[in-house]
């Protein structure tokens, strides 16, 4: 067994690069798409030169969400036509709009916005017209200090904080999706070893069945559980990405993750022949498992119950919603256990399926030859 | 000669059947995932589709505390007709009134929120029922402390418990973001009648804000969901040829098979060029296929039959060009790591800033600015902005980063080719 990860390691050794640039790349992804770098939403306005919408320009250009470049209104009309990902936005007097492509959450809530915006200046301006600025520096102090009534915000589950964070979302989210390639990566080599044929030697060697899985997938493990760490730690502790105390559930949660998702690259070896096979199979169903476990969006967007069924079919959805509750909603991980034991349990299977798939496909092609 | 390789080549596609499957089966059934479950989120037409569940529980009404709320009225030494109009402009000031009466009951609102009403013993039966996604828990004595509070300073300000669920934070947010703007409406007339300004005569000459539509012409339109996945599956799945290609190509070295045709006299050019036009063909044959899945299974109506042509067209020759980069990788390097690598990683980066996936620009517009110039995504824009109804010259901007790509594969093909003969 001490062999076995002598050779992974030396394997790893001397072909270092691929490891190092899906680990590499992991980390730039989660980190630009959890908002860490060019995330400001940028948009396009033009206004029609009225105080009102030059207000509202100067309040937006104000806000850090947004990064404002001005146009006049023909620009905008043009450049709106000829491009895909831009948003514009067409401010008058008394209307303004949204100019975009399709009609999205982001279009929805910068519709909000704007709105408010335009609200609170109007009356800001319907004060100072009936009763003169220096009121309106009282009413200001008015509202800010005594409000009518109050809302108290608490969560509908007791066991829970009220929190939302976006963020969070996304980061977990495209980290469990690139951990997901990463991860089964590292199994493929037993498909590889079958090729060379360095499997059977190994097999006709002195050692047990047990050693050489047992050597081989806890190599993979640990690398892979290596890997993902190494993401967790950079962003709590060099990028500062707050957890909300539940920094050690995310490690121990994360834990199991690498252990699903190794078993599930066995599982998937086991049905196919080759090294390319794998990766093409893997790959697409990282992104159906990504899609349908919300690593990409939160799954309340998603109207359709049957898709909404197959959530339990994907192991990033275990994964999102054990570490969305315990750091954005102050779960324990007694809380989480069913996710946990699920996750667990769907790595058991897979892996004792998976390995009585390998052994029965060698047994075959022994047969053959 | 040329032909026979061609056939050769189409023939293993056909006989395979993973790479049926993944070029046909797996793209067409991510179509229709994608446009039906995210039909909401882009198709401005369903907006309805997200309604909030919100659940009222009112531990007392307006007609428990009015005997309070006169008691109380009467220790401040108010009373007869003053004390009745009081009460009574109380009464249709009431917030939970105004917010049950006009606020949610109006038509904006209700769209996306629906009230109901539920005794005050249920609440931790409806805290646990995971399809309500707020509820607003209104205390006994609120109306009388909200009148003490805000009308004579004798009370601290009251409260009332807003439990918003956690597994819907989309819903949750429409809620929280109305009743806030409730509140704030209390709070902003509270201020005005604390410093003698009468709060109707700002509210009702103050002018609301008018959201107006984008205005399309008459050839334009938006894009809806079906639409926008079927070109992102189409530029991301049209990736995997080159794969499948190359792969058939390190078999044929790896079986001898290539040297042999080599020996039969055919050049090794004319088998790269071989691949280069299978690829192309392919790739074509797989657009026209979901194309037209698109338009008969899905219903779209795809415009700009020009601008459409010279694009699949342009696309196709850079699949072909690719599945000769990638050949000749594979050729060069005996493995197939190259080809690996590009499936399992690049094809989903690509994909993934491409906007396959999602609108990418939603989250990261550096990211679709990197994206745009991804073959895929270059293509996928290109569509896209034919199908909003724009004319043929808008979408030059992005077909040049794909004949970049293009002229690159084939220069490095050309040059990397081992010309000498390969052997396993």
């Amino acid at each position: 067994m001490k062999g076995i990860w002598l050779a992974r390691l030396q394997n790893l050794k001397r072909k270092p690069l691929v490891l190092i640039s899906m680990t590499v790349m992991t980390v730039i992804f989660a980190y630009i798409l959890s908002g860490g770098v060019g995330s400001s939403l940028t948009l396009l306005v033009a206004t029609d030169n009225t105080t009102m919408s030059n207000e509202v320009l100067e309040r937006l250009q104000n806000e850090d969400d947004y990064t404002v470049t001005v146009l006049t209104e023909n620009e905008l009309q043009k450049i709106i036509k000829e491009k895909r990902d831009k948003i514009g936005l067409l401010l008058h007097e008394k209307t303004y709009s949204v100019l975009s492509d399709t009609e999205s959450d982001v279009v929805r809530m910068l519709s909000l916005a704007v709105e408010t915006m335009y609200n609170d200046l109007a009356f800001h301006d319907q004060v100072v017209a009936v009763a003169g600025e220096s009121k309106w520096e009282e009413v200001e102090k008015g509202i800010l200090e005594e409000p009518s009534f109050l809302l108290k915000k608490d969560s509908m589950d007791e066991s829970q904080v009220f929190r939302y964070d976006g963020a969070l979302q996304s980061l977990f989210g495209f980290m469990l999706y690139f951990v997901f390639y990463t991860i089964s990566i590292n199994v493929q080599f037993i498909l590889e070893d079958k090729r060379t044929g360095i499997w059977n030697r190994l097999k006709l060697a002195s050692i047990s069945r047990f050693q050489l899985y047992f050597g081989h997938l806890s190599f993979s493990y640990l690398i892979g559980l290596v890997q993902m760490l190494l993401v967790i730690f950079l962003f709590r502790f060099i990028i500062g990405t707050n957890m909300y105390g539940g920094f050690w559930k995310v490690v121990v949660i994360s834990s199991f993750y690498v252990l699903l998702v190794m078993a599930f690259s066995l599982f998937i070896i086991s049905l196919v022949k080759t090294v390319s096979q794998s990766s093409v199979i893997i790959s697409l169903l990282a992104v159906a498992f990504a899609m349908i476990g919300g690593a990409y969006w939160p799954l309340e967007i998603v109207q359709s119950d049957g898709l909404l069924a197959m959530k339990w079919l994907s192991p990033i959805y275990y994964g999102m919603e054990a570490l969305k509750r315990v750091t954005i909603y102050g779960e324990t991980l007694v809380g989480v256990g069913t996710y946990i034991s699920m996750m667990i349990l769907l790595a058991a299977l897979l892996i004792v399926i998976g390995i009585t798939l390998l052994e029965k496909r060698t047994a075959r092609y022994h047969s053959s030859e | 000669m040329l032909l026979s390789l061609i056939g050769k080549q189409m023939k293993m596609l056909l006989r395979n059947k993973q790479p049926l499957i993944i070029l046909l089966v797996m793209p067409v059934v991510l179509i229709t995932i994608l446009s039906t479950a995210l039909a909401s989120v882009m198709n401005s037409d369903e907006q309805t589709a997200i309604q909030a569940r919100l659940v009222l529980i009112d531990e007392s009404n307006w007609e428990q505390e009015e005997a309070s709320i006169v008691k109380f009225l009467e220790e401040q030494k108010v009373r007869g007709p003053a004390l009745e109009a009081l009460i009574q402009t109380f009464e249709s000031n009431d917030p939970i009134r105004i917010l049950e009466g006009s606020i949610l009951n109006s038509e904006d609102i209700n769209k996306y929120i629906a009230l109901e009403k539920r005794q005050p013993a249920e609440l931790d039966n409806i805290r646990k029922d995971k399809e309500i996604d707020g509820i607003l828990v209104i205390p006994t004595n609120f109306r009388l402390n909200y009148i003490k509070s805000a009308y004579f300073d004798e009370h601290e300000t009251p409260d009332m418990d807003l439990l918003l669920s956690q597994e819907n934070g989309i819903r949750a947010s429409i809620i929280q973001s109305v009743l806030h703007e409730w509140q704030t409406g209390f709070t902003k007339s509270l201020a005005l009648t604390k410093v003698g300004i009468s709060p109707d005569e700002i509210m009702q000459n103050g002018q609301t804000i008018e959201r107006i539509e984008q205005v399309l012409q008459e050839r334009e339109r938006k894009i809806p969901a079906s639409i926008y996945y079927t070109i992102g599956m189409l530029v991301m799945f049209a990736l995997y040829i080159p794969t499948f290609l190359s792969g058939f190509a390190l078999q044929e070295v790896q079986w001898k098979v290539y040297n042999r045709i080599i020996l039969a006299g055919v050049s090794a050019t004319l088998y790269a060029f071989s691949i280069f036009i299978t690829g192309m063909i392919v790739a074509l044959m797989q657009q026209v296929i979901i194309l037209l899945f698109g338009k008969f299974v899905l219903g779209i109506d795809w415009i700009g039959l020009e601008g459409m042509t010279v694009i699949v067209l342009s696309y196709s020759l850079f699949v072909g060009g690719l599945s000769a980069l990638l050949t000749t990788l594979q050729l060069r390097t005996k493995s197939d790591g190259v080809a690996n690598i590009f499936s399992g990683l690049v094809v989903s980066i690509f994909a993934f800033l491409g906007g396959s996936f999602f609108n990418i620009g939603d989250v990261s517009s550096l990211l679709a600015t990197i994206g745009n110039f991804t073959p895929n995504g270059a293509t996928m824009t290109a569509i896209l902005t034919i199908q909003k109804g724009q004319q043929l010259g808008g979408i030059w901007s992005y077909m040049f980063p794909l004949y970049g790509w293009f002229v690159l594969c084939i220069f490095l093909s050309i040059v990397l080719f081992p010309k000498r003969g390969v052997t396993s």
